[in-house]
């Protein structure tokens, strides 16, 4: 049972009409604690968030900063899986749309058949993986089909078929002949990583990451969200002023850490709440 | 991209998108570069005059008599390179790479510290900068190339997080390669990662097979029954292995650290006790528990100390023309003594897991069997491992 009868795409452009920008807050599953994690995946939602992604916890979260990776080994230690997860989801119930952010091999093992039935139920509307890079589908194929063989790649092609929206991530150093690509087969929306690094860190370059931005926009005709290094009201105003919205990661969590569970899921929504104003008055910036 | 990526279903390039263009950009360096005239010249030269190559055979007889007496033993000495391990083929390769590819900075991991130390070394002499991750406690247990490292001009940042071992380090320096990858290349130190790096380093790593095969030839006029060598990611296996892989009557056997026990946490087996996953950009055999996230690993060896191995050694296990196996802590303990005192070699902790199995085939094989074994690295910066773990020194033996 779906909770949000939006796709992705349908909640962003509801935003973008309406003259505001997208704002996609991520959380990792079971962080804090599983019953925290509830209370923010609502907050996020009453906070005008607009989709929301669940990160699954992975042991080598390699484009990830330390904040990202201590939640990840922290829900990890806490027993945390990708049933859990789906169970935690099902149970917040949220009326924006759920987006799955998970590296490849817990996707592999839990199976993609059963992903995808299990993820569908509880209303699961996409994916995105960050280390399945964008790869000429048909090439791989053929390749497959000749030896007669599975191999992982395959994995975001059978999520599409089975009527997920596969969300591709685009980076500065990706050329345009590939950004072109990357953006023709992106479903929801552009993740466009506003710079090279990790998750967490702090943006040196913004200059840089506003000409990438333009690239991006000219190279899809899907919305392009900017997500990697935005803190704060500012950083997320100056570049929402360059895409079509924001997402932010490490900042929630870091929100989320401390205190009571009543006190953390509320600066949780201050924070997202700021945001949102912000992304509401910065039309026309 | 109009070639394939994989060996078999293994392999790939399963890394953030933001290094895809370096990868792209490397693979098209290897195939240009490579087989200059100028690039081999310089390779060459370089690996003579500088790192000591081609490295000799040992016909090890004290060591084959304690063994039984009945099959040859050839070691494969590569603890004789410069900086004391195979590694120094790949990392010098690789910084010419770098070099003319006009990256002035290189990042890697290590685990023995032998790739570190040949990766330090390597800089030094082409004037390249050097970051080194290494998890603490490898740190610890491989001081001495610690020391050498930084003597060397690297900085060598150690890794705190998860089991501070190989795989974090490995974990550290993508991190590192992902945030500056404009300038700085990834010189990995075994034939893991995304595509094109099992291939390029396999090119270089080879270069022990191709000498070993001439040599063994010249010394014995027949090819080996077996060759034989430890795995941690498999550079030094795959590079002795790979010209013999042709050679159906040759038999390939890969040994895995089979650390305290078999239970998940307590080796580094991957071939043997794995499951096909990704890790480090490639598909290939992993150890993970049920969920798909990647398990602890424990060897006495801090460079076999890795849940996972090269692509191509995957399907060559898959393929059955690998043998694969394993040998446990205080046999590769065993062996270490026992090359030392017969042969007056200190072989690496690594390589001295390939021994104690060459051990048990030299008491089963039939006689005559000549058992070619990879020393991939000398042992010195094993000594106060061993000597922390044995009260008793294995006695001499007597014959
Ligand atoms: C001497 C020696 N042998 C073997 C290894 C294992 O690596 P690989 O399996 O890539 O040869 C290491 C790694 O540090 C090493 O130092």
């Amino acid at each position: 049972m779906s909770a949000s009868s939006q796709t992705v795409e349908q909640a962003i452009r509801l935003r973008l009409e309406s003259g505001g920008k997208a704002l996609v807050p991520f959380l990792t599953a079971g962080f804090p604690s599983a019953a925290c994690f509830v209370d923010a995946l609502r907050q996020t939602a009453e906070s005008g968030c607009d989709v929301v992604e669940v990160g699954i916890p992975f042991s080598d979260p390699l484009a990830d900063g330390p904040v990202v990776q201590h939640a990840s080994q922290r829900c990890l230690d806490a027993g945390m899986t990708i049933r859990r997860a789906l169970d935690l989801i099902h149970l917040a119930h949220v009326p924006i749309p759920v987006v799955i952010m998970s590296y490849l091999n817990p996707l592999l093992a839990f199976g993609c058949l059963r992903l995808t039935v299990d993820a569908r139920a509880v209303g699961v509307r996409g994916f995105i993986v960050p280390d399945l890079p964008w790869t000429p589908q048909r090439r791989q194929r053929a390749a497959c089909a000749r030896q007669q063989i599975f191999r992982p790649s395959e994995i975001s092609e059978q999520l599409r078929i089975a009527g997920f929206e596969v969300i591709l991530l685009a980076a500065p150093t990706t050329p345009a002949d590939r950004l072109r690509r990357i953006g023709g087969q992106t479903c929801g929306f552009l993740y466009a990583v506003s710079m090279t690094g990790v998750t967490g860190t702090r943006n040196r370059a913004p200059f840089e990451t506003v000409k990438f931005l333009h690239r991006a926009r000219a190279a899809t005709r899907r919305p392009v969200l900017a997500g990697f290094g935005i803190n704060s009201v500012s950083s997320a105003t100056l570049i929402a002023a360059q895409s079509d919205g924001v997402i932010i990661g490490s900042a929630l969590l870091e929100a989320l850490q401390a205190g009571p569970r009543a006190s953390a899921v509320a600066r949780l929504g201050r924070f997202l709440t700021n945001v949102r104003n912000a992304l509401l008055q910065g039309e026309g910036v | 991209m109009g070639r394939d990526d994989f060996f078999g279903r293994f392999g790939g390039q399963f890394v953030p998108e933001t290094v895809i263009p370096a990868l792209e950009e490397l693979d098209i360096l290897r195939r240009r570069v490579l087989a200059t005239t100028a690039f081999r010249r310089e390779y060459v030269a370089l690996l003579s005059t500088w790192a000591g190559r081609p490295t000799p055979i040992l016909d090890a007889r004290r060591l084959a008599d304690s063994w039984g007496g009945r099959c040859r033993i050839l070691l494969k000495r590569e603890d004789l390179n410069h900086t004391g391990a195979h590694k120094v083929l790949n990392a010098l390769g690789q910084g010419l790479l770098a070099q003319s590819a006009k990256k002035h900075r290189i990042v890697c991991e290590t685990g023995a510290g032998q790739h570190g130390v040949a990766t330090a070394s390597v800089c030094a002499l082409l004037d390249l900068s050097c970051t080194v991750y290494m998890g603490a406690l490898d740190i610890q247990r491989q001081a001495p190339n610690v020391v050498r490292m930084r003597t060397l001009g690297a900085e060598v940042i150690p890794v705190e997080s998860g089991s501070k071992t190989l795989k974090d380090a490995t974990n550290e320096a993508i991190r590192d390669w992902v945030t500056n990858v404009r300038t700085t290349h990834y010189l990995i130190g075994s034939v893991v990662g995304p595509h094109p790096y099992p291939l390029l380093v396999r090119t270089f790593a080879s270069r022990i097979g191709r000498e070993a095969l001439r040599q063994v030839r010249r010394l014995v006029g027949r090819l080996p029954h077996a060759v034989i060598a430890c795995v941690g990611g498999g550079s030094n296996a795959i590079g002795i292995m790979h010209p013999f892989i042709r050679e159906r009557a040759v038999d390939l056997i890969a040994v895995e650290a089979g650390g305290r026990s078999r239970r998940l946490g307590s080796h580094a087996a991957s071939l043997t006790a794995g499951r096909p996953g990704v890790l480090h950009g490639a598909y290939s055999y992993l150890l993970q528990d049920d969920c798909g996230q990647v398990a602890a690993t424990h060897s006495v060896s801090a460079g076999l100390d890795y849940p996972g191995v090269g692509p191509e050694l995957s399907e060559l296990h898959e393929q059955g023309r690998l043998q694969v196996t394993s040998v446990r802590d205080n046999e590769a303990i065993d062996a270490f003594y026992e090359c030392t005192r017969c042969e007056g070699i200190l072989p690496a902790l690594e390589c001295a897991h390939a021994l104690a199995f060459a051990r048990r085939e030299a008491r089963t094989r039939p006689r005559g069997t000549i058992l070619l074994i990879n020393l991939s690295g000398r042992g010195d910066k094993d000594v106060t491992t061993v000597a922390s773990l044995t009260t008793k020194p294995a006695k001499k033996r007597n014959h």
